[in-house]
């Protein structure tokens, strides 16, 4: 940049075909649309040159650069946020996403529930699976499993054990 | 137009010559600001009492706080008007501290009937005061917004807020050595509230003409 200010041309070339790919990668990084990206990059461009004569040969040059290319993305952003030509958020849509991904995650949280059960003896399955997911309490599987209720409670106590060893294992 | 016609277009108008560093630029600024200052009190009258007055180490901390104030802000939005602040983002608030020093050295004492005071001090507004501090402040202003303008700083707001703060000391400093009131009520009321003002309005004169352009074009 010293020897651009002192006049050399090709060094200002040399200067504006290194810094363009850094900006691109930063620009890119906050924005998806190419063609947007590349008005912005040439924006900040035209920018770093029209405050050329502010940067002192003292200081390093990536700082100033990308102080310049900060302050035309936020004015970028601050525009658009005017002029309210960010994509509208429509609540519904929103409403729905979460919801999607809400059965997304009980979903896999229900098949690698059913996976640990699997493993589990036939009685302590069925034992949890009243209890826990269907909801009955002990007395009433007690009676369902023709067993007594402190059988059941025996059961569901080694059951529990039994899962939370199986999920430790298989979270080392 | 891609990018590489702009660069082309970029590299065929050159870099700009580089402006001058902050501390030159505010010692070319300095000068004619305490030259004016000194010729305006000279026009207008020293008070009667400024020798005895200088004497008291608060008054004389409080000229010197205000200097320091009025130089430090000035120092700061000429930083200011560089991108990156050179650097040195944090020089924004170094005129605070001078803000808080002088703040403690003329106002630290306690004043009896200090709000009866203010409040008749509101009742006769006489606005010669705030005027006079016009007076001393345009000029400074005027030139240190001009190199504001010649640079390319990114926070306008902050920079307009500094170029007022550091000329409204300066025009407050002015008024200290002409006008021989000392009254708290009536230096809040009649100096301290303009000033205040004027450096809310600095800050907004800052976002307007300060501010880079919205859309950059070529020469």
């Amino acid at each position: 940049m010293l020897l651009a200010q002192r006049g050399d041309r090709k060094s200002y070339e040399t200067l504006f075909r290194s810094i363009t790919p850094p900006l691109r990668a930063m620009i890119r990084k906050r924005i998806n649309n190419a063609a947007d990206a590349e008005d912005i990059l040439q924006d900040i461009l035209l920018s770093i040159h029209r405050a050329s004569h502010t940067y002192d040969s003292n200081r390093p040059l990536r700082a100033w650069v990308f102080a310049i290319a900060r302050h035309r993305l936020s004015d970028h952003w601050r525009r658009l946020y005017r002029n309210d030509a960010l994509p509208p958020l429509c609540l519904d849509d929103l409403v729905e996403e979460i919801a999607c991904a809400d059965v997304t995650i009980e979903r896999e949280r229900s098949e690698y529930l059913g996976r640990m059960l699997d493993k589990l003896p036939e009685k302590q399955r069925e034992i949890v699976t009243m209890m826990k997911i269907e909801g009955h309490s002990v007395e009433d599987t007690a009676k369902a499993m023709n067993m007594s209720v402190p059988a059941v409670k025996v059961s569901a106590h080694r059951a529990y054990k039994a899962l939370a060893r199986t999920i430790n294992r298989d979270d080392l | 137009m891609d990018t590489d016609e702009t660069i082309a277009q970029i590299v065929a108008e050159g870099a700009g010559k580089p402006l001058l560093r902050p501390a030159r630029q505010l010692g070319l600024w300095l000068p004619g600001t305490l030259a004016y200052v000194a010729m305006l009190s000279f026009i207008m009258g020293w008070r009667d009492d400024l020798a005895a007055r200088l004497s008291d180490p608060f008054y004389a901390a409080e000229i010197a706080t205000l200097a320091g104030l009025g130089i430090s802000a000035a120092l700061a939005s000429l930083f200011l008007s560089r991108p990156d602040a050179m650097q040195k983002p944090f020089i924004r608030f170094v005129p605070l501290t001078f803000l808080a020093l002088w703040a403690a050295t003329a106002f630290g004492r306690p004043h009896e009937n200090l709000a009866a005071e203010a409040v008749h001090e509101i009742l006769n507004c006489d606005l010669a005061c705030a005027l006079e501090i016009l007076l001393y402040a345009f000029p400074p202003a005027t030139a240190l917004y001009l190199s504001g303008r010649r640079g390319a700083g990114t926070r306008p707001g902050w920079q307009g807020f500094l170029i007022v703060l550091s000329t409204g000391a300066i025009g407050y400093l002015g008024l200290r050595v002409i006008e021989p009131v000392d009254d708290a009520a009536h230096l809040i009321i009649l100096h301290v509230l303009p000033v205040t003002i004027l450096c809310a309005v600095g800050a907004l004169m800052g976002r307007i003409w300060l501010r880079w352009p919205r859309k950059i074009k070529t020469a």
